[in-house]
């Protein structure tokens, strides 16, 4: 990594601790609800040393991956159907956009009558959560037929299934990698926020608990866990971006969206 | 989404109503109200519904309206001077994992149960789409207009308002659109877990009585709530955009 | 271009395996009875029963499920993660109202008037809300744990008795063990809180808290007893699980004995499962249930109409439909 790059980015992670600290020292806050970095960082210790935290790291991390698992799998099959019949695509369109904007947080009450409070609500509700962005992402990117590619592809005598799977899904590798990278980012808040209301392990409900009963070092110990687990996996995906569509992106010399 | 009348999808939507009514008609448990119980309910309890709503979107707009103002400036800030968008950037990209609704507990140990603990856990998510949009967008100005201010002799100031914020409008339009999407969905999930008052706290006090048809009838006015949402803003996007160049596939 | 779609194929064959594998791993599978519980001193007798052995004396193994409150007991249940659980009498009754098919089949907390120390419900305000009656909760925030539990029906009750309509104060949903800070942070004004996290707030130095009610209704002391708390199952599951249910409530009743005669054990499960110092669990009373725990419907019907005075429930129902009677 370029070292100025590199330069930069410490500079401000360092501002920004020093800011955190200085803010706890001047006690414009009370010492018990904004901990310092040293009691933050003990907090994590300890966690840390604990069996029972890693087990909940993992059981946050094994739900999170599955329900994305999961979410891919029927968003891919489903944007496969909807790119090879348009109508389907029409048909599923506003039934897609009232489903996309249920907050996932807001599924959980009811869910939790249907499925209980075990494993398969998390399964649910995470997979739920994130097939939207998936299957809205490469639904679209399958809707677009370049004329080329198309033209070509015809030539070959391909039909219209070879030319979907062939042709039009490498093509929309970029874009679909960008949703499933989305996607992940849903699977977390919505395994988070699943854990925080109906949870009895996992970090989201470490969280809860840690927070209700003013456990503030250990609080933010678990925030900053939790923001770590979604900067791994954010960055897991980035680095399968690269491998399935880095020869696209090289060669069509395009900016990834944010 | 909004080139004409879709039919295929409405008649979907039309039956998959169907298909609920007649899964409930033949289910036929309290735990699974039909359809029309539903809609009847959603009809009945109107004005309490209405009233909760009200909050939320104060909430919301409130939050909103808090994000817009200092992100906006800032993220055009930061993307204009170089230096300090670098820096702050890593900082922000290490923030941006962490999910809004862990941060409910801190929120409410600052600022306590009330309106202002969940305004700010709306104003803080919905303020990353803008901040990241603007500084984006910013940065990726065409270079010749930079050269058209200075040649004007504007200032840092007239240079921000009058060249960068319209160019980059586009982009920073969509981010503005996502802050709303997640204003609202913030304010209900804040009121979910700070119970007060709100659709997100009606939601969870209905789960608690287990009025099953009331959980339904408010996750269903979330929905078109939303949507409402979402067609006003593409609407006001398309009009006030309508000169930009840029616009031209503007979805 | 086969060597991508074969690629992707595997990669699509491989996710949804690990899918399955993961959600079968996690899926539970057993055959165990499930206990779901609101973390309340209720437990106390089961994590005696179960360290004691009573359980398994009765052929089972007791797995047991921590829930944030009432209501989400009673979810639990009727959505198939537990088979038994553990809640005040009020939401079994309000689901019962609502058609859900549970049933109350063990009533393990009677309270009585005069009360333990430390037990029953506690309408506490802090010194720096100002509060010194229940009249000066006008245009106040009050705490209780979950709508439709305990703690609700006692502060809608005892200000009824005062004479002031709910409408008049701001009613907050906070869990137990957040109470006590928010009482300190000044967040709400007054909260009901049960032990032990009523102990914890009636020592708080910071809270100096007025005690302006105690006990589950205004009329405690002319009614003398009240079914507070019990266990309840699935309607389905109890007629398949009779003699299931029969052991789980001999188990009980053996360990309310085994804590009558060894109090100390008593505390020591308190210190140990609550975090509460020894001191604190010390001044927490026990009082212990004598007598059968069998549900009988007479015992309900004074909650019920306790719950139609308060308007939580908006009909009676009749006190038979919530109970299932079991017979150890």
């Amino acid at each position: 990594m370029n070292p100025l790059v590199a330069a930069k980015r410490a500079l401000g992670i360092g501002l920004a601790l020093l800011s955190w600290q200085a803010l706890a020292w001047s006690r414009v806050v009370p010492a018990d609800y904004f901990p310092g970095l040293p009691a933050i960082a003990a907090a994590e210790w300890s966690s840390l040393r604990s069996g029972g935290f890693l087990a909940n790291f993992g059981t946050t991390t094994v739900r999170a991956v599955g329900g994305l698992a999961i979410a891919i799998l029927i968003g891919l099959c489903l944007a496969i159907v909807t790119g090879r019949y348009r109508l389907v695509r029409r048909m599923l369109g506003p039934f897609v956009d009232m489903l996309r904007v249920l907050p996932p947080p807001a599924i959980v009450p009811i869910s939790i009558f249907v499925l209980g409070i075990g494993n398969q609500l998390f399964m649910f509700i995470i997979a739920f959560a994130s097939l939207w962005p998936i299957y809205i992402n490469a639904a679209n990117a399958l809707a677009v037929a370049e004329p080329v590619q198309m033209m070509t592809a015809r030539c070959f005598g391909y039909s219209d299934w070879e030319i979907l799977v062939r042709v039009r899904l490498p093509a929309a590798l970029p874009e679909i990698m960008t949703g499933i990278r989305i996607g992940t980012g849903v699977a977390l808040l919505a395994t988070i926020a699943a854990e925080m209301l109906a949870g009895q392990s996992g970090l989201g409900f470490l969280l809860y608990d840690a927070a209700f009963s003013l456990r503030t070092p250990e609080m933010f110990a678990i925030m900053a866990t939790i923001g770590a687990l979604g900067l791994l996996l954010n960055a897991l995906v980035r680095q399968a971006s690269r491998i399935v569509a880095g020869w696209h992106i090289a060669m069509t010399a395009l900016a990834s969206p944010a | 989404m909004t080139r004409g009348v879709n039919l295929p999808g409405t008649l979907f939507l039309v039956a998959l109503a169907g298909l609920w009514q007649l899964a409930a008609f033949l289910v036929d448990s309290p735990t699974f109200p039909s359809f029309a119980t539903v809609v009847g309910t959603l009809i009945g309890d109107l004005g309490v519904l209405l009233n909760e709503l009200g909050h939320t979107l104060l909430r919301a707009s409130v939050g909103f309206g808090l994000a817009l103002g200092t992100m906006l400036p800032l993220g055009i800030f930061l993307g204009r001077v170089r230096i300090l968008g670098d820096i702050i950037e890593p900082v922000i990209e290490l923030v941006r994992p962490l999910p809004p609704i862990a941060l409910i507990p801190v929120w409410m140990i600052f600022l306590g149960i009330g309106d202002a603990a969940k305004i700010a856990v709306v104003a803080y998510g919905a303020s990353f789409p803008i901040l990241i949009n603007a500084i984006d967008a910013v940065r990726s100005l065409h270079p010749m207009l930079s050269h058209v201010a200075r040649s004007l002799r504007l200032t840092r100031a007239e240079r921000m308002r009058f060249v960068d914020l319209p160019a980059a409008l586009p982009r920073i339009a969509a981010g503005i659109r996502l802050s709303i999407a997640v204003s609202l969905l913030l304010a209900v999930v804040a009121e979910m877990l700070l119970s007060t008052d709100g659709l997100g706290a009606f939601l969870v006090r209905s789960q608690e009585s287990f009025r099953i048809d009331d959980v339904l009838a408010t996750l269903l006015l979330i929905v078109l709530v939303s949507l409402v949402a979402n067609l006003a803003t593409e609407a006001i996007q398309r009009k006030l955009l309508a000169w930009h160049h840029a616009s031209a596939g503007v979805r | 271009m086969t060597q991508f779609v074969r690629l992707s194929r595997f990669a699509a064959a491989l996710a949804a395996i690990i899918a399955i594998v993961a959600s079968m791993r996690l899926a539970s599978a057993e055959e165990t009875v499930r206990v779901a519980f609101l973390k309340t001193l209720g437990v106390v007798p089961v994590i005696d029963a179960q360290q004691m052995g009573y359980f398994s004396k009765e052929g089972l193994k007791v797995d047991m499920i921590t829930v944030n409150n009432g209501p989400a007991v009673v979810s639990a249940v009727v959505g198939g993660s537990a088979d038994i659980g553990f809640s005040a009498t009020l939401p079994v009754i309000s689901a019962v109202a609502e058609h859900q098919p549970i049933r109350e089949f063990m009533i393990s907390t009677v309270e009585h008037w005069p009360l333990e120390e430390g037990l029953g419900e506690y309408l506490v305000a802090s010194e720096r809300s100002g509060i010194k009656t229940l009249q000066d909760l006008k245009g106040k925030t009050v705490a209780s744990n979950a709508t439709n539990g305990g703690c609700d029906l006692m502060i809608r009750d005892h200000i009824r008795a005062a004479g002031m309509p709910a409408s008049e104060m701001k009613m907050v949903v906070i869990p137990f063990p957040q109470m006590k800070a928010a009482l300190e942070l000044g967040t709400i004004d007054a909260a009901c809180a049960v032990a032990p996290f009523s102990s914890a707030i009636m020592a708080s130095p910071q809270i100096k808290p007025t005690v302006l009610a105690k006990g589950i209704i205004a009329d405690l002391p002319q009614i003398k007893s009240f079914a507070v708390a019990g266990y309840f199952a699935r309607s389905d599951w109890l007629a398949k699980n009779k003699t299931a249910a029969a052991g789980f409530m001999r188990a009980m009743v053996a360990a309310d004995e085994d804590l009558a005669t060894h109090p100390d054990k008593y505390h020591q499960i308190i210190v140990n499962d609550f975090n509460i110092s020894a001191e604190l669990a010390e001044k927490i009373g026990f009082a212990p249930n004598t007598g059968s725990m069998v549900a009988e419907p007479k015992q309900l019907e004074t909650p019920i109409a306790a719950l139609v005075r308060s308007g939580l429930l908006k009909v009676a129902i009749p006190a038979a439909d919530v109970v299932f009677t079991i017979q150890p």
